[in-house]
């Protein structure tokens, strides 16, 4: 008999019962929109905004504001995990510079980035730089927190074992904190990468040309309430995909991680 | 030739506002192939003795030597994987960087073959049974090639007949290089199947320090293994012990 242990297998019961409420919701939506149970201004039918889509998608001009956006996320979101992960490790190794900037720090954390808006943008101008410190300022405190936590709750025992074989303070933390702390890290990221695409959409509603924020505001004012809700959807359904999408890749390149939390489930 | 050094050795600790005499005046000096086993009751101060000499802890008084030149190796009480690393890294890491790990990778696969974890390692650590995880703790030690081996109480988690297999595969792996070790255990039946000279420590002091000279392979059951079993349960204050029921080796 092995002595190694089964990994387990996807609930794929819980992508069936996933699909079933999804479609269910549908359905009821469209029933009572062709019942004229609902107001078709307020609250378009699925059909009418599944058209909508498809149209949108069809003249490309759907694919031009997912590029736009999807391109900010990816440079605001890039530049985040540049500047949070070295600023964790930083304050991870330099205890007494993290504690004198920990007020400012919280401070700066507990603002909504929206709430910036107006000054970024007299900061940046309205151009891409105002957007880009938009989404940095919002996805920089999970990734640095989710960096910092993560190396926090390295067992000891294992920095011990690291200096029994002889690792030096940066084979300890390149060898055994930064590896040891992934699963809280990956987790720091996803949550910065949701928000980021947040602050991004609340950003191109105030001033942008180009982007699904601008998309949904344009369309509300040309009252085309089903373009509306087809941006909506599309932004939810983007967010379901970057964050299955980020799920997958970690299941790929850190398939350890995913181990321990079913060993620890 | 001496491998390592004990003179003097004190260590107080404090907890709650209470002062607590770990090790108090331990002198101890471990010639080379030699396995020492320190025995002795929870809170006699093994595990300190063991990590001071291991360098891991600063004594109070006294000092610890370990001769110029020897390599340590150390098994703790829990493997102490890497999540992040196969069993195969988890044994290569403790070459201690990623050149020699470069550089050692034949000398892994052969610690790898020797400790049977040849099927398992491309396993991370928690696709690992207790005894698979402790082997590769112990792979991880043996990878250094090391003079002498520190280890607590390594098997204590293990079940019996797991446990035997194991201390069997020690004592050829350390008989075959010559290594010393410091083995810390609570279990004397352990304590008398592994070592070449049994250390007893009781309320911080070494109250019994002697060679153990039964052949081996060691019989549990013998009367010879029975009496020191007993005497030296006598020595740490405990009661005459009975003869264990002899496990089946799978």
């Amino acid at each position: 008999m092995s002595e190694t242990k089964g990994r387990a297998t996807a609930p794929r019961r819980g992508r069936l019962s996933a699909f079933i409420v999804v479609a269910g919701l549908l359905g009821l939506w469209q029933a009572a929109s062709s019942l004229g149970l609902t107001n078709a201004y307020l609250l378009p039918s699925p059909l009418r905004v599944g058209a909508a889509f498809l149209q949108a998608a069809a003249s490309g001009e759907l694919g031009r504001h997912v590029a736009a956006s999807g391109l900010r996320v990816a440079e605001g979101f890039g530049l985040a995990v540049v500047l949070a992960f070295p600023a964790a490790i930083l304050a991870f190794s330099a205890p007494r510079l993290s504690s004198a900037f920990d007020p400012i720090l919280t401070f700066l954390r507990n603002i909504p980035p929206l709430a910036l808006v107006p000054v970024l943008i007299l900061w940046f101008g309205i151009g891409e730089a105002s957007k880009l410190a938009l989404i940095v300022l919002a996805s920089f405190f999970p990734i640095f927190m989710g960096t910092l936590s993560g190396l926090g709750s390295v067992d000891p025992r294992l920095v011990e074992m690291g200096r029994s074989v002889g690792f030096s303070r940066f084979g300890i933390l390149a060898r055994i904190m930064i590896p040891e702390s992934v699963p809280s890290v990956a987790n720091g990221l996803r949550l910065g990468l949701g928000y980021s695409w947040r602050a991004l959409v609340g950003a191109e509603m105030v001033a942008a040309s180009s982007g699904l924020g601008y998309w949904i505001l344009d369309a509300e004012e040309m009252a085309r309430i089903d373009v509306v809700f087809a941006g909506i959807l599309t932004i939810g359904a983007l967010g379901i995909l970057i964050d299955r999408g980020a799920r997958a890749a970690s299941h790929r390149f850190l398939p350890w991680a995913h181990l321990e939390a079913q060993w620890y489930a | 030739m001496v491998r390592l050094s004990l003179a003097g050795i004190g260590k107080t600790f404090r907890a709650g506002g209470r002062e607590i005499r770990a090790l108090d005046g331990v002198d101890l000096e471990l010639p080379e192939g030699q396995l020492a086993v320190v025995v002795g009751p929870s809170g006699s101060g093994k595990t300190t003795l063991l990590r001071i000499a291991a360098g891991l802890e600063a004594p109070d008084t006294g000092r610890a030597i370990l001769r110029e030149g020897t390599k340590p190796g150390f098994v703790f009480q829990e493997p102490r994987l890497l999540g992040s690393l196969t069993a195969w890294g988890n044994v290569a890491i403790g070459l201690g960087s990623k050149r020699a790990e470069r550089e050692g990778a034949r000398r892994v696969d052969e610690i790898v073959e020797l400790l049977g974890l040849g099927g398992h390692r491309r396993a991370y650590p928690s696709e690992l049974s207790g005894g698979l995880a402790q082997r590769v703790a112990l792979g991880r030690a043996l990878v250094r090639d090391p003079d002498i081996l520190f280890m607590d109480e390594p098997f204590s988690a293990l079940d019996a007949p797991l446990r035997r297999r194991l201390q069997d595969e020690l004592l050829a792996v350390l008989a075959s290089r010559r290594t010393s070790a410091l083995f810390v255990t609570h279990d004397l039946v352990e304590a008398l199947y592994l070592g070449d000279r049994a250390i007893a420590l009781r309320g911080g002091r070494v109250v019994r320090d002697e060679r153990i000279d039964l052949p081996r392979p060691r019989e549990t059951r013998s009367p010879l293994f029975a009496g020191l079993q007993d005497s030296l349960s006598r020595t740490l204050g405990g009661g005459p012990q009975r003869p264990r029921r002899r496990t089946r080796i799978r």
